[in-house]
């Protein structure tokens, strides 16, 4: 008698579709706290094994409906309509330092650079909409807005390129920024379910959006600048094309491997594609919000190292997606590959 | 066993409320698989209250084999008891009920002699609730013995509102789980059509994939076999047993009761309720030793406010 393992996420955590993602960890925090072993109610209800499969389904559950992008493809696989996660209420581990840290000391609060924390994994600093026609960019280069994720980031010198950027840089003192970090995880570590069994990694604060940028680039940025207030007939600052510079890298450019309907995704294939496709690692993890560690670990096929299967699938559809591939192949493929390696090991 | 006894006395249907017809406005069966867990105190401090509240209250010592519910009241051994109803020597259920000395609470005392009384035949089991039904009061209060017997079941599938008193220890709630599981049992024993019982046994083993709950047959059979569905679903919607936590010690034993009634829904997709908790409190085993009943003797102390919340929660599921 097993009915939580049909159920749905949403019925297994017990909430609503529309349910925002710290409701989501609410849940997930109360439910497992609630069928841990040592739970008296649990005594001849269910045996450890079936418990532990039950909390097993909620941390799936849990991963999945936190993350925005997983959620949404596990929506639609339930038919459910789109979401709109921008009208959900801001969760605390997401909320501005300034926001955070308001009330508590206010001179603090305001010379606080600001700093967006997400639950999920590091990815680039969120990209500034590209300016709107007839934008005058101010003449502080440090406030450049970024190039479109169009524009052959590999080629500039902007800060996406480095979503780990130290924290050091920070103009602020390293203890306050890390201190909003520690929250969302703190309640994770009370729960009897072992942190290490998390395939989801405490975000690593993502790089500032204000960090300044060094001289070097700085200089380069208004570079930069000049050409994006030349009158232009799309938003989109267009690649810089540079008078001496080769045309983007065509003849180094290599080839796109062959792809039959039963080809194997490994990471090396799934490497030599996008490379085929000139994007760079860090693109691809810009443009997919996905670690770009994640990715390098996928690519390198260091199946040892990915996270748990469920977040997995996610990160191999949408780089798939990303690569112009069938997603849903991908993923079946480079599951039973990790899969066969995991079983033997 | 004998072929009498795993006959399945008929669920009760709703009863419509007109001149010569049975009054009874709801039975309430108090059980729960384990003796000592304090069902005669739940039983007869929840009838006082209930009588407290302006409402007629009938308890009936359905502990067939230990009966002690008027001790719980502080009444001494009645001359007429529920053993003269069932013997026939008493031809109507009503000239059982003796005073409690308490306004609008009548007891009908428990049997106290033979095995016959213990094992009443499956005709006087129905003579008792035909008889119950009939009576004129708001309230049907009957204590159940311990166990599992099928003549405990049965009187507790009988009852509008079966509650299931636990203790949050683990041979309490062992039982407890057991007194359910063994009670929804014998309720599916009343599914007649074969094919559904059948579906029935292979979602509750979870070997049906396409069915998760009881639930779930119900929907699939509503398209060819739409009256097997209509009777599971009405053997289905009937079982909403009430939990009541007695004995509380700690922070966590007041929350055992709603935690108990999720797992059990995440379990098993199946209503349980959760009716209350009654702290654990001294001033029980003192009305025991006193032979009182302890809303009578100790009205204030924590044990006596939360048998009265349950009361409350009782009559707020009325409303």
């Amino acid at each position: 008698m097993k009915p939580f393992a049909a159920q749905s996420y949403y019925e297994l955590l017990e909430i609503s579709a529309s349910a925002s993602a710290a409701e989501v960890r609410g849940a997930w925090q109360r439910l497992t706290r609630m069928y841990a072993d040592d739970q008296l109610a649990l005594y001849g209800l269910a045996t450890p094994e079936t418990a532990a499969a039950l909390r097993k389904r909620l941390l799936e559950a849990m991963e999945v409906l936190s993350d925005d992008e997983l959620r949404s493809m596990y929506d639609e696989e339930l038919g459910l309509p789109p979401r709109d996660p921008a009208r959900e209420e801001p969760e605390a581990s997401q909320l501005e330092m300034g926001e955070l840290l308001r009330g508590a000391d206010h001179s603090v609060a305001s010379t606080h650079p600001r700093v967006a924390f997400t639950w999920s994994e590091p990815a680039g600093p969120p990209v500034a909409p590209p300016p709107p026609p007839g934008f005058v960019p101010p003449s502080t280069g440090a406030a450049t807005p970024r190039p479109s994720p169009s524009a052959p980031a590999a080629e500039l010198p902007v800060p996406v390129a480095a979503p780990f950027s130290p924290v050091a840089e920070l103009p602020v003192p390293v203890a306050a920024p890390s201190a909003p970090v520690a929250a969302p995880s703190a309640p994770v570590a009370e729960l009897p379910v072992p942190v290490a069994e998390l395939p989801v990694p405490v975000a690593a604060p993502s790089a500032p959006v204000a960090a300044p940028p060094r001289a070097a680039e700085a200089e380069r940025l208004s570079e930069e600048h000049a050409l994006s207030m030349l009158p232009r007939a799309s938003p989109v600052p267009a690649p810089a094309p540079r008078a001496s510079a080769p045309p983007p890298a065509a003849p180094e450019r290599p080839r796109m491997p062959e792809l039959a309907p039963d080809t194997e995704y490994n990471g090396e294939l799934l490497r030599k594609v996008r490379t085929a496709l000139g994007l760079s690692l860090a693109e691809v993890a810009e443009r997919t919000r996905i670690g770009a560690k994640h990715l390098e670990n996928v690519e390198a096929d260091r199946y040892d190292q990915l996270p748990a299967t469920v977040y997995l699938r996610g990160i191999l559809m949408s780089l798939a997606k990303e690569l112009r591939l069938d997603g849903l192949k991908v993923a079946r493929s480079y599951l039973l590959l990790v899969e066969r390696i995991r079983s033997k090991g | 066993m004998s072929e009498e006894a795993t006959k399945v006395i008929p669920f009760p249907r709703r009863r419509s409320p007109g001149p010569g017809t049975a009054r009874a406005r709801k039975v309430i069966a108090v059980g729960g698989g384990k003796g000592g867990i304090g069902k005669s105190l739940v039983s007869a401090n929840l009838g006082i209250a209930l009588a407290g509240r302006g409402a007629t209250v009938v308890l009936l010592d359905a502990d067939l084999g230990g009966a002690n519910l008027h001790t719980c009241l502080g009444v001494g051994q009645p001359t007429v008891s529920l053993s003269d109803f069932i013997n026939n020597r008493v031809a109507r259920l009503e000239d059982t009920i003796v005073p409690s000395g308490i306004e609008r609470l009548g007891l009908i005392a428990g049997a106290h002699d033979g095995l016959d009384a213990a094992n009443p035949r499956h005709a006087q089991k129905t003579r008792l609730l035909r008889h119950l039904r009939a009576l004129d009061v708001d309230y049907v209060i009957l204590d159940l013995g311990a166990g599992t017997a099928f003549n405990v079941l049965d009187f507790f599938l009988a009852a509008d509102l079966g509650l299931v008193v636990l203790l949050p220890e683990p041979t309490s709630i062992e039982n407890a789980y057991r007194f359910i599981k063994t009670s929804f049992f014998r309720r599916m024993q009343g599914l007649t059509d074969p094919g559904v019982a059948e579906a029935m046994s292979v979602v509750l083993s979870g070997r049906d994939p396409t069915a998760r709950t009881p639930w779930d047959l119900v929907t699939r059979l509503r398209i060819d076999n739409p009256a097997g569905a209509t009777q599971l679903e009405m053997l289905l919607g009937g079982f909403h047993p009430w939990l009541v936590v007695n004995q509380a010690r700690t922070r966590a034993d007041h929350d055992i009761g709603p935690t108990i009634a999720a797992a059990w829904k995440k379990f098993f997709g199946l209503e349980l309720g959760y009716l209350g908790t009654v702290g654990h409190d001294d001033a029980v085993w003192m009305a025991v030793r006193a032979r009182q009943a302890l809303l009578t003797t100790a009205p204030s102390s924590a044990a006596s406010l939360g048998v009265m919340r349950l009361a409350e929660n009782l009559l707020a599921l009325d409303r």
